[in-house]
């Protein structure tokens, strides 16, 4: 049920920042998913050179918080900056297409860069089965992909970013959920390199409330 | 039979047998021109024949099939017949003709045309400046002291520098038909240089008058150097002399074949030979300024006050000449022109105004000499750009930089021209005839009309119903199908539109804006394929073309020119079998309607397209042998390494296609990115391999020493605004293999700066702000275009939804057009400059490609070898 009357706190600056990255091989809809979750679509413009663009503040269970979202859709032959984005991040969307098997086993590598990058045998990874509207191109079943996620010990949820969207918002708020659950590492935070401090005050822009 | 056709012909009859395909449309261009300036052109005999030929050899060249070389020989014969039967009908029988010929042929070869141009004329279109003497306005210095005593100095100080630089390099190359090359080149260098200071100093002292006393130093230098080279044996004493008669002279001295063939028969001149004479001009200018002013009272400074202005100016100017024989075939040229002025003075030290940060205060763009109407067969183009930035150095110094830079190109279709000849009207329509001129089946499919649509002139506005069976490629304007966004009452950019509204609205010569023009021919390809754009404005421009009134013509003329556009910028995946059909074609139903100048332009940017294919190892390749000892990365200055990778980035950057990026954002198919594909690989090439040189090092201390050097580079990548290199070799010490390990503070420090460039916070802030102010030239990093392209594509409809068309389906979203061009047109501004930066083979070779790495697994194997994991438990693989 929603609160209309809520509105994200006016002072921000205290509110717990998620880095948050979706990752994936070329062309499983990663793009479609972040614009559906930022609720962007077929209005006339949409700019993504925006920078405000990808901050979103949100209430899960209860709690506020805000999502910086980077998708690098595009980017993605790029492999020699795959790292940079993966360091930055505090939690991952890992997402494949169950249309494109390549892309299912692409996923086990990445989730794999992930640890590696991480020097961590565990990370907030939220595995996510895209395109699962188009039923006749199915070509990863859902039980394949339960126990991948089963095998890699991660959640497991299935997406379409078409219309009407199914669970779009809903492996968002998950992967916040998982993030809050993975106890911080202080040696995360000193291990890189390029800490920037976060601005205290921040324009409200969007918000969305789950109860 | 006219000498020029003969020549044509006997030299494409030669060179039909060395199989090579661009050296035989050449000459067959150069049989098209001659043919075309000396014979009866509305004669339709002629006319086919001339088709004929052209069909068999683009059969050949254009589309690599098997053709039976004697079939074309036959066809050759037959327009060498043909030209004798029907030459210039104003040409008067006798012997009086052969006179006037002979005349004519003289003129030609002593009086060029004074109408075309050349680069001495371009040169004086482009006024280059004189520098002005610098006088700023320094703050007066007051005597403020009625002291009578003491001694008050007053110096000042005035000091200009002149370089300027000229190079005439004047080039010939004369190919004969067995491959040999002569080739003759002359270069003349002239420097001056100049230097004078002004000095003045005025003492006043107690009870005394003031004094001054004025001193004056100058130095002139000059230096000028002249050479000659000729790669063949020739005689010398033929300098200067035409291109034809030093051509034949050398075959008289080098070949006793040629001169017994000669000797059979006196008119013919021998083996014909093509040549080309190309004139390059370099100008560079620089002066520098400097005016200091300082008061002294008994040895105490009291005020001083300095500043400095520094000019440049570029010029690189060519023009290239092709001859068949003696006659100018084609002209064409090109070139840029850049001046910059840096102007930087002391703040006054009470000043409490803090100024702004760097900006672009002025920066536009502009097009010239595309509207010459009267000129259909010359063009002269070429672009403007200007910016002015303020900077600020530190806190006591005012820095501002201005720029400038034309660049131009020009042409020449030849001397002759002609124009639209209706007295073939009969011969049109006949059936035969057109019959063989049937273009390919995709273009007849377009022929049925278009379903009927809605009149969409708004989407706010109540449409009303078109006429039935109404084709809109045949209307004048599409103004009323366009559906454009309103905004209290007044029309602004276009929305969109049914498809062929929108192409009929781009070749438009009114009610159309230039901008819109440019925004569909970089984004076309998202909603149409070349091949059918190109079909389509065919269709238009063969409609109007039969039309008689003025403004069918300039309509016809408008959309030949889009063709030629899209032509030119065709993309190497799209010049398939169909799209040359569809053009050759075309060129075939030009020549039928007597219209050579267009059929040939549009031949000769076919050919260019095609000779266009892009060799990478030109780029990364080098001709050297292997060094006798390797060479190190410490060998090379951090400069000249960052040079040579801006270099490759550039060349790279360079044939990215607007077109392989858009495509890129829609389905990532690397065969058709090819050009993007070869740009990405270099960037990922880069980082591993700076890894690899780094990790690979046995020791900490050799390790920090090459990754100080790597910061070194990125420093100097930086400056010059290569962002590609830069994020490439950043991306490589970042990377977790290395971050992981111990460093130096010394190299942490020299880091910070950079690492704030790679946080991907709110999509890349810091990045695009350092892009922002980048001056250009600049290589920026493509995958932040490619992201943003790939959400503009995914997040915007194709087509605007029916409830806001009043019904209409299929009305192209022309606004996410729009987003698209805003941002491939920031990068294609980028483009109009180039780092003037030469290839430097022993640095290049060093690079090898890059392709000395180690891979992944091993680099983390180095890793944790140097330093063990955290990690608690081994995770499976």
């Amino acid at each position: 049920m929603s609160n209309g009357g809520k509105r994200p706190p006016e002072d921000d600056s205290k509110l717990p920042y998620y880095k948050l990255v979706v990752i994936g091989d070329g062309g499983v809809g990663k793009s479609s998913l972040t614009i559906q979750f930022f609720q962007k679509q077929f209005v006339d413009y949409y700019d993504p050179t925006i920078e405000d663009q990808y901050i979103q503040h949100c209430e899960i269970d209860g709690n506020w918080v805000i999502m910086d979202v980077l998708d690098t859709a595009g980017q993605e032959e790029f492999s020699a900056m795959r790292e940079q984005y993966i360091r930055g991040g505090r939690g991952f969307l890992l997402v494949f297409s169950v249309t494109e098997r390549k892309s299912f086993e692409e996923a086990h590598k990445l989730y794999n860069q992930v640890l590696r990058v991480k020097d961590r045998s565990e990370y907030p990874v939220l595995l996510v089965a895209n395109k699962v509207d188009l039923i006749n191109q199915r070509v990863v079943s859902e039980q394949e992909g339960r126990e991948l996620a089963a095998q890699l010990k991660l959640m497991y949820i299935e997406t379409s970013a078409k219309e009407p969207p199914v669970n779009v918002d809903a492996a968002f708020h998950e992967l916040v959920r998982i993030v809050r659950s993975f106890p911080s590492d202080e040696g995360d935070h000193e291990a890189s390199m390029a800490s920037v401090p976060r601005t205290k005050k921040r324009k409200d822009k969007g918000k969305c409330l789950i109860s | 039979m006219s000498k020029e056709i003969d020549i044509s012909i006997r030299y494409l009859e030669n060179v039909l047998s060395t199989n090579n395909s661009t050296l035989i449309l050449s000459s067959t261009a150069a049989v098209l021109e001659a043919v075309s300036k000396n014979c009866d052109t509305t004669n339709g005999e002629l006319k086919r024949s001339i088709i004929s030929l052209l069909r068999i050899i683009d059969k050949k060249c254009f589309l690599n099939q098997d053709v039976d070389v004697n079939q074309i020989k036959f066809s050759l014969q037959e327009v060498g017949k043909l030209s004798t039967k029907y030459p210039k009908s104003h040409q008067k029988p006798g012997n009086e003709v052969k006179v006037k010929t002979n005349a004519e042929f003289r003129e030609i070869e002593t009086v060029p045309n004074p109408d075309e141009e050349n680069i001495d004329n371009l040169l004086n279109q482009l006024n280059l400046k004189k520098v002005p003497s610098f006088s700023p306005a320094f703050p007066d210095i007051g005597d403020d002291s009625d002291d009578e005593n003491g001694i008050t100095t007053k110096q000042k100080e005035e000091e200009r520098a002149e370089q300027h630089g000229q190079k005439v390099c004047e080039e010939e190359v004369v190919k004969l038909p067995d491959g040999r090359e002569i080739r003759m080149k002359k270069t003349k260098t002239v420097n001056v240089k100049q230097t004078t200071k002004h000095v003045t100093i005025s003492t006043k002292s107690a009870n005394m008058p003031e004094v001054s006393r004025t001193f004056m130093n100058a130095r002139r230098g000059f230096d000028e150097d002249e050479e000659e080279e000729n790669t063949n044996f020739g005689s010398s004493n033929m300098r200067g002399g035409d291109p034809f008669e030093r051509f034949r002279s050398m075959l008289k001295d080098k070949d006793e074949k040629i001169e017994a063939i000669e000797g059979e028969s006196s008119s013919d001149p021998g083996t014909p030979g093509s040549s080309s004479k190309s004139k390059t001009i370099e100008r560079t200018s620089e002066v520098s300024q400097k005016v200091s002013e300082k008061k002294e009272k008994d040895g105490r400074l009291l005020a001083e006050h300095e500043a400095s202005k520094l000019d440049k100016s570029n010029l690189f100017a060519k023009q290239v000449d092709t001859y068949q024989g003696a006659a100018l075939i084609d002209r064409k040229g090109e070139g840029s022109y850049e001046e910059s002025t840096l102007v930087r003075s002391a703040l006054p030290q009470d000043s409490q105004v803090a100024t702004p940060p760097r900006m672009h205060v002025v920066e536009y763009m502009m097009m010239f000499g595309d509207d010459k109407k009267n000129n259909e067969n010359e063009y002269l183009k070429g672009t403007t750009i200007s910016s002015y930035v303020r900077l600020n150095n530190n806190l006591t110094t005012h820095e501002e930089q201005f720029k400038k830079k034309i660049q131009f190109e020009f042409s020449t279709a030849g001397t002759s021209s002609t124009t639209i000849d209706l007295d073939n009207l009969s011969d049109l329509l006949n059936q035969t005839d057109f019959n063989c001129l049937r273009p390919p089946n995709k273009f007849l499919e377009d022929t049925p009309l278009i379903v009927e649509q809605p009149k969409a002139i708004d989407w706010q506005r109540e449409p009303t119903s078109a006429p039935p069976e109404k084709d809109l490629l045949l209307e004048h304007d599409g103004v009323d199908y366009v559906i454009f966004r309103e905004k209290e009452g007044k029309v602004l950019e276009v929305r969109g539109g049914p498809k062929d509204a929108l192409i009929v609205y781009a070749t438009q010569s009114t009610h159309s804006s230039l901008l819109y023009q440019e925004a569909f021919l970089i984004t076309f390809r998202t909603f149409i394929s070349s091949l059918e754009l190109v079909n389509k404005l065919i269709k238009r421009y063969l409609y109007m073309s039969l039309a008689d009134d003025s403004q069918s013509e300039s309509i016809a003329r408008h959309t030949f020119s889009v063709i030629v556009r899209i032509i030119d910028e065709t993309t190497q995946y799209e010049l398939d079998f169909d799209l040359i059909t569809s053009v050759t074609s075309f060129v075939y139903r030009l020549i039928h309607d007597g219209n050579f100048t267009y059929s040939r332009i549009l031949r000769t940017r076919l050919l260019d397209r095609i000779k266009d294919s892009f060799d990478i190892q030109t780029v990364l390749g080098t001709n050297l042998c292997k060094p006798r000892k390797p060479h190190d990365l410490f060998d090379f200055k951090s400069a000249e390494i960052a040079c040579q990778l801006t270099f490759i980035d550039s060349q790279l950057y360079h044939r990215i296609e607007s077109a392989e990026l858009l495509w890129w954002a829609q389905e990532q198919n690397e065969k058709k990115s090819k050009n993007l594909v070869n740009f990405t690989e270099q960037f990922n090439n880069l980082s591993f391999w700076v890894r690899t040189l780094i990790i690979t090092q046995g020791t900490q201390k050799e390790r920090e020493r090459h990754m100080m050097k790597f910061v070194k580079i990125m420093k100097h990548l930086r400056e010059m605004c290569n962002f590609n290199s830069y994020l490439a070799i950043l991306s490589a010490i970042m990377s977790t293999p290395l971050a992981r390990l111990e460093w130096s503070k010394n190299i942490k420090d020299a880091l910070k700066e950079h690492t704030a460039v790679m946080d991907t916070a709110q999509s890349y802030k810091n990045y695009r702000a350092l892009l922002q102010t980048a001056k250009p030239p600049c290589v920026p990093y493509i995958g932040i275009i490619l992201q943003d392209l790939t959400f503009v594509h995914a997040g915007n409809p194709d087509t605007i939804p029916s409830d806001r068309c009043h019904g209409a389906k299929n009305m192209i979203n022309f606004l996410k057009r729009w987003n698209q061009f805003a941002i491939l047109d920031s990068i294609r501004k980028l483009k109009k400059w180039n780092y003037d930066i030469k290839k430097n083979d022993i640095v290049v070779q060093y690079f090898n490609g890059f392709k000395d790495c180690i891979d992944e697994e091993r680099t983390w194997q180095l890793s944790h070898q140097i330093k063990p994991s955290n990690r608690k438990s081994k995770t499976q693989a």
